[in-house]
């Protein structure tokens, strides 16, 4: 028989690095979820109120028309017949200067920070590649302000079915204006979130790059309408010039889709939409080449 | 010489420093500068609008609603917004330097900072306009243009002086501040205040353009309903003075650890 075996005294134990045995889910996991804090931390979630103002009196901003303009076509349509309170190619120039400030407040969260508190070298040391940051960046500017471009055109339209006698029917009859609106809601979504993202990517102080955004925005309106005005017998250079101006380019635009020409362009769909792709490609390559700098 | 202005007033050099060279800086003299730039345009086809009235309308409808607000806004935003930004602003406040006196020497600074900018944007815009015109024959209208361009001065310092006093308390109140003026511009002086009267009597911009036909003769620049000069240069020192007491009691309560 053998005596048991006396405790030992002073083991060592491997208590090194361990190896993460937990769920992998993945790099789309990890750009999804780098969005979407992204999103929360542009819309002040998780932090006091003050940093929550600004993006909820933008929204309320934005829903306002579409009440004020679904409840005077309820309650004034009976009383004055032929009157279309807030067609779709008004709310969308009504709104667009929201939509500009509030790409104004969103992009410049997003990406200053990160710069200003050195912690890019700690995201790139992760499972986020630079092209996937760049990627989660672009996808939550532009889910953002599809949040103010798309939804509430999209509950203008879903409020005026309502209000005909049969909406089923009706719905079915304007499917066409639903399409119209995603065109236009995407389109302009990613136009100003894609110029937000690449004018926050060159500075880590958010007041410079909302500076910056606002400077761009009134020296392109401005210089595109001087230009207009000195040009005005050459029509072709007109034409070209309008572009200049995101409020004309994104009035034509609308204006094209809904056929009642506006902005001072007076280009066929294809050409306005192939100028805000491109817009995009070229906002695209650039936040590319700033962040993927081997490339 | 720099160690003797540093003594009398720490917190005014420590703030012309913070922006000189700086990219805000950049900035606020791009804005200040870019009505030159419509005047170059307005020169390719000048009409029959005379230069004073070009300069006149480019103050009035461009430079008073938006760009020199937008433009004094950046400096005043980042006075103490850089400072709470970088969490140095708690070290500003243990210097035995009282809590008004930060507030004043960052007052004087952005002053000292944004009202270069803003008024030599103006003579730069004036100038280009008279030579220009004059150059292209159509008659440069300097003379005329003087006592225009002198009340246009006037009255920018004083609205640079009221934006800059104001901003400055708000920056220390609400965390994003230069949104907020921004919204505040567009909306309440930009838009509401050319249509609504109730609202251009609150506004900056009333303020503004009331000195600016208060300090010249010409019938460009009057307007009716226009605030008398005497009162309207009143209201811009009250206001001035609340704001940096606002600013001062926010300074001496709020948290900066």
């Amino acid at each position: 028989m053998t005596a048991p075996a006396a405790p030992r005294y002073g083991e060592i134990y491997d208590r090194g690095y361990q190896h993460y045995t937990g769920p992998r889910l993945g790099r789309r996991h990890a750009i999804w979820a780098l969005a979407r804090y992204s999103m929360a931390r542009a819309l002040g979630i998780k932090k006091p109120w003050t940093a929550k103002v600004i993006p909820i009196l933008l929204y309320v901003a934005v829903l306002i028309p579409v009440v004020v303009g679904i409840g005077i076509r309820a309650f004034l349509s009976a009383l004055l017949p032929g009157v279309n309170p807030l067609d779709y190619p008004e709310f969308f120039g009504g709104v667009f200067l929201i939509e500009g400030i509030f790409v104004a407040t969103i992009a410049p969260e997003m990406l200053c920070p990160d710069r200003q508190e050195r912690v890019l070298p700690l995201y790139f040391s992760r499972a986020i590649t630079r092209p996937d940051y760049v990627l989660a960046k672009l996808l939550a500017a532009g889910i953002l302000t599809l949040s103010v471009s798309l939804v509430p055109a999209t509950i203008l339209w879903i409020g005026r079915q309502l209000l005909e006698p049969s909406p089923l029917t009706a719905m079915r009859d304007h499917l066409d204006d639903l399409g119209r609106i995603a065109v236009a809601g995407v389109l302009i979504a990613f136009y100003l979130g894609a110029v937000g993202i690449v004018v926050s990517s060159f500075t880590g102080r958010k007041s410079i790059a909302v500076g910056v955004i606002i400077l761009g925005f009134l020296l392109t309106e401005a210089i595109s309408g001087a230009l207009t005005f000195a040009f005005e017998e050459n029509e072709r250079a007109r034409q070209w010039l309008g572009f200049l101006s995101p409020t004309r380019t994104t009035a034509a635009l609308v204006g094209t889709l809904w056929k009642q020409p506006a902005g001072g362009i007076d280009a066929p769909l294809p050409a306005i939409v192939g100028v805000m792709l491109g817009v995009i490609v070229v906002c695209v390559g650039v936040i590319y080449w700033r962040y993927v700098p081997d490339a | 010489m720099a160690s003797v202005v540093w003594r009398a007033a720490p917190i005014v050099t420590q703030t012309v420093r913070q922006f000189s060279g700086g990219r805000t800086l950049r900035l606020v003299w791009a804005l200040s500068l870019l009505p030159a730039i419509f005047a170059a345009i307005y020169l390719l086809r000048p009409g029959d609008v005379s230069p004073t009235e070009f300069l006149t309308t480019t103050y009035q409808e461009l430079i008073v609603p938006t760009l020199l607000p937008i433009a004094v806004l950046l400096l005043a935003t980042a006075a103490f917004g850089n400072e709470l930004d970088d969490r140095t602003l708690l070290y500003l406040t243990l210097k035995p330097v009282s809590r008004l006196r930060i507030v004043l020497g960052k007052f004087v600074g952005t002053l000292l900072v944004g009202l270069p900018a803003v008024l030599v944007g103006l003579v730069a815009t004036a100038l280009v306009t008279s030579i220009g015109s004059g150059l292209t024959g159509a008659g440069g209208d300097w003379g005329a243009m003087q006592p225009v361009l002198l009340a246009m001065l006037g009255s920018a310092a004083a609205g640079t002086a009221l934006i800059a006093a104001v901003f400055l308390a708000v920056s220390l109140i609400v965390p994003r501040a230069l949104l907020v003026g921004i919204i505040y511009i567009f909306i309440w002086e930009s838009l509401l205040g050319r249509f609504l009267p109730g609202i251009r009597n609150l506004s900056i911009r009333h303020y503004m353009l009331s000195i600016f036909s208060g300090l010249t003769d010409s019938p460009l620049a009057a307007f009716s309903g226009a605030t008398p000069l005497r009162e309207a240069l009143i209201t811009v020192a009250a206001v001035c003075v609340v704001a940096i007491a606002v600013a001062t009691l926010r300074l001496r309560s709020m948290q900066l650890s």
